[in-house]
């Protein structure tokens, strides 16, 4: 299987699950999942093993801002549009650097916006106001990131040496965003907070793996961004799905769902085990290739990355015992899962596993993509292809 | 790489994955089906997967036993990017052999004694998926010659044992105790992980066999490494201070209490141990801790063992003590010894376990023996055991001392989540704020 033809199934899948929550779409939604669409088929032609020119990428960049300039449009909180919309604008000037030939503007502008658009702590009031309010746009950005990290590995190829000076620095804030976001998750109170800080911790891993794709693991940073889309996208539809039947979940109550909502439980259990590394899925390799980048730009990075997967790994548990286990609760009229949830739950779940136990299908033509095509930016200078982990 | 051919490869890989792919089939016939497979298909389908394991690991074993040849079955790379490699490798030695059959003789026991004890049990279906799940994770860490799929069937195991604790959910405690079980197992694969990423970062390879060059690194490089591998078999083998998840862990059903806490899961991280002995041979200051740790643990064990009230509550202490015993028969470098004492205390309380509730039941009909003074109470002066008494009923409060080291976790937990709402709320600009 081809790695576009991987990366358009997770496209179908982050975009099926808003429209599983949502039912029939409406037309500010439809343009936002074209506009996502765009973004992922811009950034696959990134990857195809003899693509990657100049105008290629700077299309990719421009579709990664209108999308989000889309989603800006969607947001149905201020916070959420100020954040996104600042995240649009570096997006653009991706776009225009890449333009004018000037890279390490592209370079820098990218960073930030893959920040803005993940919610890299302290930089993740939108996303997290985003979440509180409207979880399927979440989900549909974190489809778009994939785009995004292919765009950015791109650039950090025609920058080589500035993305490996800064990769350090990088690798520590990430690694530091991942610890503090899954204390925050340790402490939440509602399920959707405890979502929002999961989306917080993974991002502070996508983050350390950008950061360690200046030094060539660029694969890794595709691993954890499939992860985040996958995972924590599944996970945010679970939330989401969970409060359409039942209102807003507080993890301070007596809990007691698993017999009325058993499929969901279990989707629970699953998206938020392969988030944490379950060994099987995604995320155990995601996690065991991003720890072995970590390493080698710092032992202490890898080190508190672990810790905060265990801590996330905890409090992901102590939220589900807190919402699905315990005394029943008062009888409830909503039904579980409907055909077409089980049909996205069961996509992601098909994606996260075949990732997980044949991981070569995504790794081996990614890593093949990064190390044969190097990145031309028109007035830039071709880069030597370096090996990739 | 070994070749197909070599007949111990079907074996190891029908002793592996045949439990699982038997738990893959009960959740498809679930899922395709309107209704919920009987109990007596869950059972067939589980069942069979687990004899096949045990076939694959009594077959590989003969093989062994009849002169094949100790070492690696190389099955290839589950991942390689550039010069970076996660191998499939599998061992045969004597160890895994024994382990391996260990595992599946004793998953297939207490999975056809499970089939009477949890007859018209609401949970009876997801009991023998974990069931299945677990004999696979407990095959892949017997067999793995490599670290990563060793750690893949170590948090397999980890994963199904917590949610097996907390299996009757509908009441608060078992949730708990599930959940105090995973968060050790967890903290303590920090561990784990930690050596595996820095053995592959070292000495080039997370294959088991490179330990054997583990004596170039520097002394305190030795020392580092063995502590992680020591911390994680402490989470896994609930030792000191480790130990108070274990006798919680007997909320769960009495099979799976035999198979993981009698048996199997509750000896894995003896077993990792003994795997990497090459390493601690080299750190004689590890070699030491492990055996103060392994001995304080049977100490404790033994006293609390006598003052329990409880069956599973008692043999859960016993238990302790004797693997307390175990590691520091390791650590002084029986493993011999070491691997003997485990089998048979492995399955000495596999079959403890599983009598217990017939035990108690025989208690209540002909009555309870008199107790006798424990051997401290006959030895120590009686103020002196009376606090030995007391201490030991309140298991040494390991729970509160546990608690109040974690204590400042949370702490710091609340107050970051305090942060972020003032920062959000300060840079917020929604009226009244995004909360």
């Amino acid at each position: 299987m081809s790695l576009a033809l991987l990366l358009s199934l997770v496209a179908a899948f982050v975009i099926l699950l808003p429209l599983a929550m949502a039912g029939t779409p409406r037309r500010g939604e439809v343009l936002r999942r074209v506009a996502l669409v765009l973004v992922v088929i811009g950034a696959i032609g990134l990857v195809a093993p003899h693509g990657a020119r100049g105008n290629a990428l700077i299309l990719a960049s421009l579709a990664s801002a209108s999308s989000l300039v889309l989603h800006v449009l969607g947001a149905r909180t201020r916070n959420g549009r100020l954040w996104l919309g600042l995240a649009a604008l570096c997006a653009a000037v991706v776009a225009v650097a890449l333009m004018m030939g000037r890279p390490e503007v592209a370079f820098g502008a990218s960073l930030a916006a893959l920040t803005l658009r993940t919610g890299v702590l302290p930089l993740h009031a939108g996303v997290f106001a985003v979440a509180e309010r409207h979880p399927g746009l979440l989900v549909e950005l974190f489809g778009s990131a994939i785009g995004a990290v292919l765009v950015h590995q791109r650039i950090v190829e025609a920058v080589p040496d500035l993305a490996a000076g800064v990769a350090v620095p990088l690798v520590a804030w990430g690694a530091g965003a991942t610890l503090v976001g899954a204390l925050l998750a340790l402490a939440q109170t509602s399920l959707r907070g405890l979502w929002a800080s999961s989306v917080g911790m993974h991002a502070g891993m996508l983050f350390a793996a950008v950061g360690a794709a200046g030094r060539g693991h660029g694969v890794a940073a595709l691993l954890v961004v499939t992860t985040l889309a996958l995972a924590m996208g599944g996970f945010g539809f679970v939330v989401a799905a969970l409060e359409a039947r039942v209102g807003r979940v507080m993890l301070t109550g007596d809990g007691g769902r698993v017999r009325a909502f058993p499929t969901l439980a279990a989707a629970f259990a699953f998206f938020a085990g392969a988030g944490v590394g379950l060994p099987g899925t995604a995320g155990f390799i995601a996690d065991d290739l991003l720890l072995h980048a970590l390493w080698e730009e710092g032992a202490a990075a890898a080190v508190v990355v672990v810790v905060a997967s265990a801590v996330l790994a905890v409090a992901l548990l102590r939220g589900y015992g807190a919402v699905f286990l315990g005394p029943p609760g008062r009888a409830n009229v909503a039904h579980d899962l409907r055909p077409r949830e089980r049909f996205v739950v069961a996509v992601g779940l098909i994606a996260l596993v075949t990732i997980g136990v044949y991981p070569m299908v995504l790794v081996g033509p990614a890593a093949q993509a990064m190390s044969v095509a190097p990145a031309v930016v028109d007035g830039g200078t071709p880069v030597t292809p370096h090996v990739d982990h | 790489m070994t070749p197909l051919s070599d007949p111990i490869v079907p074996a190891m890989m029908t002793a592996a994955f045949a439990p699982a792919i038997a738990a893959v089939v009960v959740a498809l016939l679930t899922l395709l089906r309107r209704e919920r497979p009987a109990e007596q298909t869950v059972a067939r389908v589980i069942g069979a997967g687990l004899v096949l394991s045990l076939g694959g690991a009594l077959v590989a074993a003969a093989l062994y036993a009849a002169g094949h040849p100790a070492g690696e079955i190389v099955l290839g790379n589950w991942v390689a990017v550039g010069s970076y490699t996660v191998p499939v490798v599998f061992l045969v030695d004597g160890l895994s052999v024994a382990f391996g059959v260990l595992a599946a003789a004793t998953s297939a026991l207490a999975a056809r004694f499970s089939r009477t004890y949890l007859h018209r049990e609401p949970g009876f279906l997801r009991f023998f998926m974990l069931i299945g799940l677990f004999a696979t994770g407990a095959q892949l860490v017997s067999f793995a010659g490599a670290f990563d799929l060793f750690f893949a069937g170590w948090e397999i195991v980890g994963v199904s044992s917590a949610l097996l604790i907390g299996f009757f959910h509908e009441r608060a405690e078992p949730v708990r105790s599930s959940l105090r079980a995973f968060a050790t197992y967890r903290l303590c694969d920090v561990g784990f992980f930690v050596a595996i990423i820095a053995t592959h970062e070292l000495l080039g390879t997370t294959r088991l066999s490179v330990l054997s060059t583990a004596g170039s690194l520097p002394e305190w490089e030795r020392a580092v490494v063995g502590g992680l591998f020591l911390l994680a078999a402490l989470g896994k083998s609930a030792q000191l201070p480790f130990s108070s998840w274990l006798p919680r862990a007997m909320e769960g059903p009495t099979p799976s209490s035999a198979l993981f806490y009698g048996a199997v899961s509750v000896h894995a991280g003896l077993y990792l141990l003994l795997r990497v002995w090459p390493l601690l041979d080299t750190a004689p200051v590890v070699e030491a801790v492990a055996v103060v740790i392994g001995l304080a643990t049977a100490l404790y064990g033994s006293l609390v063992a006598r003052v329990k009230t409880d069956a599973k509550g008692a043999l859960a202490h016993a238990t302790l003590a004797q693997t307390g015993l175990i590691l520091a028969e390791i650590a002084v470098g029986w493993s011999t010894f070491a691997l003997v004492h485990l089998i048979g205390h492995a399955l000495l309380r596999l079959y403890q376990f599983l009598r217990a509730p017939n035990a108690i039941h025989d208690a209540h009909q002909r009555g309870h023996g008199h107790a006798t003074p424990a051997w401290w109470q006959r030895v120590l002066p009686a103020p002196v055991a009376l606090r030995v008494f007391a201490s030991a009923l309140q298991r040494l409060r390991l729970d509160e001392r546990l608690d109040a080291v974690l204590a400042p976790v949370n702490w710091l937990a609340r107050v970051l989540r305090d942060l972020d709402e003032r920062l959000r709320a300060a840079v917020a600009i929604d009226e009244g704020g995004e909360r």
